[in-house]
């Protein structure tokens, strides 16, 4: 999410002074410890983090440990996120960027602390000692230390309330390298996520939850699901019927064989159809104005070309490979202990502590890392943790509890949580020369913050800034320009997911930008150029795509028989800013293939360059299969899909096979990397295949008419090469 | 009592005879490489080699693998597995890492076949195994890395492993 609206100033988070104690620990093993007050989902924070206080300390790589912080309750503490107004979060992007000054100032305390020891120890002054690769050298003398002969000295040391960080030219690790500190394990299959976890006497359960919004439990038959082995208890609660027992198997076996009626005389009956209905009553209704200059109306009826387009983002689901699961166990005493990953915990903390009636300090948090995220975690409803609680006080048990969501529950329960689905029309004006004198924008979409704790800070003036992000601070000059918003309210849970509104705003702005270019009769890569002043990044990061996609050259033709096509768009997103260049080749029956991607991006400073590629390696695949073949779609008041094979995301045999990254250098602050790359990606397809076709796609997921059906995309589930295995029969 | 060859040893097996591979491995033998992601043979996350061919553990009993050898992630070894973990780690392959360690069995699997795939028969090979952090481009560097690897160290895919 993104807590701020586009700040283009060099932005550092400054801690009021350095705490060192909070963060790093020497150890007597010669190893450094350093906390990471983010939660790992795949980003690289543990890494990212480390880096920095590595390159303070100018210590060896190999001798750098990572942890996470404990879950901090409260705003007070030094684990909080400024962009969350100081609460324990992750999301959004944020965690470079707001930690960035905390963990360098801390390892220049740290180093000052190691430095004031090591001269105690070796009888001579700070200023005399070097510190290379973890070792402190006496520069008169042949005499040194580790950091591991010095650590309790070290940190006894008194901690300096002011420090000198290093200057750029004396890094050693920053914008360099630093490998990842948690590839090995995750490669070897020894981290431990929740469903690896085992506790003594732990019971694992899952709800049988109902497919329609809004039904409750009216009756329920166990018989079956109690003789099944493993499972011990069938006990109903208010998300569903629980079913506990030994392990995931046994749960999930014994609820398909719960017989359950449903109460559904409260429940909904809502569909796409019914929400695009509704949605697009609205579109003729003027909305809540986000962007109001110029005199739009009058300017439109002059133009000399008037273009009317509508763009359709359905719902999407975030799909983590890991399903939402939480362990929680209520102690004798009254506190409640939780293991799991937790992208905002002093929201998830506070709130099972509101429920249990203790103070939240009562709450402990052992933080794991978890397998993918993307915002569903991040849901300011605390709901995994919510229904933990629950399940336990239905099973009256003091024993820890694992509560874990099938597939099916994750993407399609009343539990699920969605990137909302948005329309967007979009009605421009050109002069007789071109130039764009004129722009309506109005969105129809559900807010992500309103009813949330994140409504004050987020919603002003009744615009919730993620509904109309990579819209609301577009980077072209149109003289007159108007965007408002409807966001009507639906009983669907949303969320932030992996560029949010972002998404949405870049496929229907930059596609409509694309249009105008054409209408111009110009180049859509020069049109832009024009349109955006000096001082505006995207240009940069526009004009570096460009060059790198040799924009210049005429594209090469394809196969015989296929059509080529080539796009460029650009999206301001989270605080940074990205271009890209897509390439696409169409076949004779209109399937078409990504062939190639083009990536820049500019998120200021970069810490781990080769981490931040990944990054954007990932949010541009990621967002590929969100734009190409991923959608959620409703009927009779619930999610129609189940599994990766109806909702589509990207694959291997999907994935383009060229995909270049390119990185504009900048030594401000950094901004944040994980997301921005995503925001960019299918507008620049949909403007290479209205190239290719001329035809412009409007909707997601992104189909030429006449398109093979979507079976195609996948594959059989079914991978067994020998006899006698089980064949799966998934529809 | 049934018995598994898991990761090169015969091992009694008391989990229910209809539990599937996935949750023996994962609850008996406490072999937690092996991910849970979707229990219907969709999302790849618990891929393994069984008699060198790629097999969804949680597709299968052990009745389903009696007289064969099931390798889960924790018992990949080799020169090609060598080749696998060392290309992951070089090239940061891995992000969140929960699909990894399926990817990984999957590509020392397809390199054993095929010790210098085409990009096709990277397509071919890795399709069943999903990323949803999206490491496909980095993955596919992986298996061109580690075929780098093998080739310069003269390995044959007649070779023992």
């Amino acid at each position: 999410m993104n807590t701020e609206q586009a700040p283009s100033q060099d932005t550092f988070i400054f801690p009021a002074e350095p705490n060192p104690l909070a963060f790093i620990t020497i150890n007597a093993d010669n190893t450094v410890t350093v906390v990471s007050k983010h939660l790992e989902m795949g980003q690289g924070i543990y890494t990212g983090l480390a880096t920095l206080v590595a390159d303070e300390l100018d210590a060896a790589f190999d001798q750098i440990r990572v942890v996470t912080a404990p879950g901090q309750p409260t705003p007070q503490g030094p684990y909080g996120n400024a962009l969350f107004g100081g609460i324990q979060g992750s999301g959004g992007q944020t965690g470079i960027h707001s930690s960035y000054m905390i963990y360098r100032t801390a390892g220049a305390a740290m180093r000052q602390m190691l430095l004031a020891a090591a001269a105690k120890k070796l009888g001579t002054a700070p200023a005399d000692l070097r510190i290379k690769a973890g070792v402190i050298a006496d520069s008169q003398s042949a005499k040194s230390l580790t950091f591991g002969d010095i650590a309790a000295e070290a940190m006894g040391e008194t901690v300096p309330k002011e420090v000198k960080i290093k200057d750029p030219e004396e890094f050693t690790y920053i914008g360099k390298h630093f490998p990842r500190l948690d590839a090995y394990d995750k490669i070897h299959g020894k981290t431990q996520f929740v469903q690896d976890i085992k506790l003594p006497g732990m019971i694992t359960a899952v709800i049988k939850r109902p497919t329609r919004f809004g039904s409750t439990v009216k009756s329920f038959d166990a018989a079956e699901t109690l003789a099944f082995p493993g499972v011990r208890q069938v006990v109903e609660c208010p998300f569903g019927v629980i079913v506990a027992g030994d392990n995931f198997w046994s749960v999930y076996e014994g609820a398909e064989k719960l017989q359950v009626e449903w109460d559904y005389s409260n429940a909904y009956d809502f569909s796409s159809d019914s929400i695009r209905a509704s949605f697009r009553e609205l579109l003729k209704q003027p909305g809540t104005k986000a962007i109001d200059y110029g005199d739009v109306d009058t300017a439109l009826a002059g133009s000399a070309k008037k273009l009317t387009y509508e763009f359709e983002v359905p719902y999407s689901a975030h799909m983590p490979f890991e399903t939402m699961n939480s362990i929680m166990q209520i102690h004798g005493d009254g506190t409640v202990e939780m293991w799991g990953p937790s992208q905002i915990f002093t929201i998830d903390g506070n709130t099972v502590a509101g429920m249990m009636g203790i103070s939240p300090d009562k709450v402990k948090l052992n933080m794991t890392q978890c397998g993918g995220s993307f915002g569903r975690r991040s849901g300011p409803h605390a709901l995994c943790w919510v229904e933990n609680l629950a399940v336990i006080k239905a099973l009256g048990t003091d024993k820890p509890v694992k509560l874990m969501y099938s597939r099916e529950d994750d993407v399609s329960s009343p539990g699920t949580v969605l990137r909302p689905g948005f329309i967007h029309q979009i009605d421009a004006g050109l002069d007789q020369d071109g130039r764009l004198i004129a722009w309506a924008h109005r969105a129809v979409g559900q807010s992500i913050c309103k009813g949330t704790a994140f409504e004050s800070s987020v919603i002003h003036d009744g615009i919730d800034f993620m509904s109309v992000e990579g819209s609301v601070d577009q980077p072209y000059d149109i003289p007159s320009h108007r965007l408002d918003l409807h966001s009507p309210e639906l009983p669907i849970t949303v969320s932030w997911l992996r560029t949010s509104g972002t998404f949405h705003n870049g496929f229907a702005h930059e596609s409509m930008i694309d249009e105008c270019a054409e209408a111009a009769g110009q180049d859509p890569f020069e049109y832009r150029m024009a349109m955006m002043t000096d001082d505006k990044r995207e240009k940069e990061c526009l004009r570096l795509a460009a060059e790198k996609a040799e924009w210049s050259k005429p594209l090469a033709p394809g196969e015989p028989g296929t059509r080529r096509g080539r796009g460029i768009a650009v999206v301001p997103a989270h605080r940074s800013y990205a271009a890209c260049v897509a390439e696409v080749t169409v076949f004779p029956d209109n399937d078409w293939r990504i062939d190639r991607l083009v990536c820049v991006m500019d998120c200021r400073m970069v810490i781990n360059p080769d981490n931040v590629i990944a990054q954007m390696e990932g949010a541009a695949l990621f967002t590929l299969g969100m734009a190409r073949y991923s959608r959620i779609t409703f009927s009779n008041g619930g999610v129609d899909q189940r599994f990766y094979s109806d909702v589509h995301i990207t694959r291997m045999h999907t994935s383009p096979k060229v995909v270049e990254c390119y990185i504009v250098p900048s030594t401000q602050g950094p901004s944040g990397s994980s997301e921005t790359m995503g925001a960019c990606i299918a507008p620049a397809m949909g403007n290479a295949l209205k190239m290719a076709t001329g035809e412009r796609v409007t909707k997601v997921p992104m189909m030429l008419t006449g398109e093979p059906a979507e079976e195609h995309w996948d594959v059989p589930a079914i991978l067994n090469t020998f006899e006698g295995a089980l064949q799966t029969e998934l529809v | 009592m049934p018995t598994i060859h898991l990761n090169g040893q015969e091992r009694e097996v008391t989990s229910h005879p209809d539990m599937p591979l996935l949750w023996v491995v994962r609850e008996e033998f406490d072999l937690t490489g092996s991910k849970y992601g979707c229990g219907h043979g969709v999302c790849g996350g618990c891929v393994c080699e069984v008699d060198g061919a790629q097999v969804h553990l949680c597709k299968n009993t052990v009745a389903d693998v009696q007289g064969k050898k099931v390798i889960t992630i924790e018992g990949q070894e080799g020169p090609v597995a060598e080749a696998v973990f060392n290309a992951w780690l070089a090239l940061d392959v891995a992000q969140c890492g929960m699909c990894q360690p399926a990817q990984i069995g999957s590509a020392i699997i397809l390199l054993k076949q095929n010790a210098n795939p085409t990009d096709e028969d990277i397509d071919e090979a890795m399709k069943h195994n999903l990323c949803r952090c999206a490491t496909y481009h980095r993955i596919r560097k992986g298996i061109h890395y580690a075929a780098a690897t093998l080739q310069r160290t003269g390995y044959q895919e007649s070779s023992s492993n």
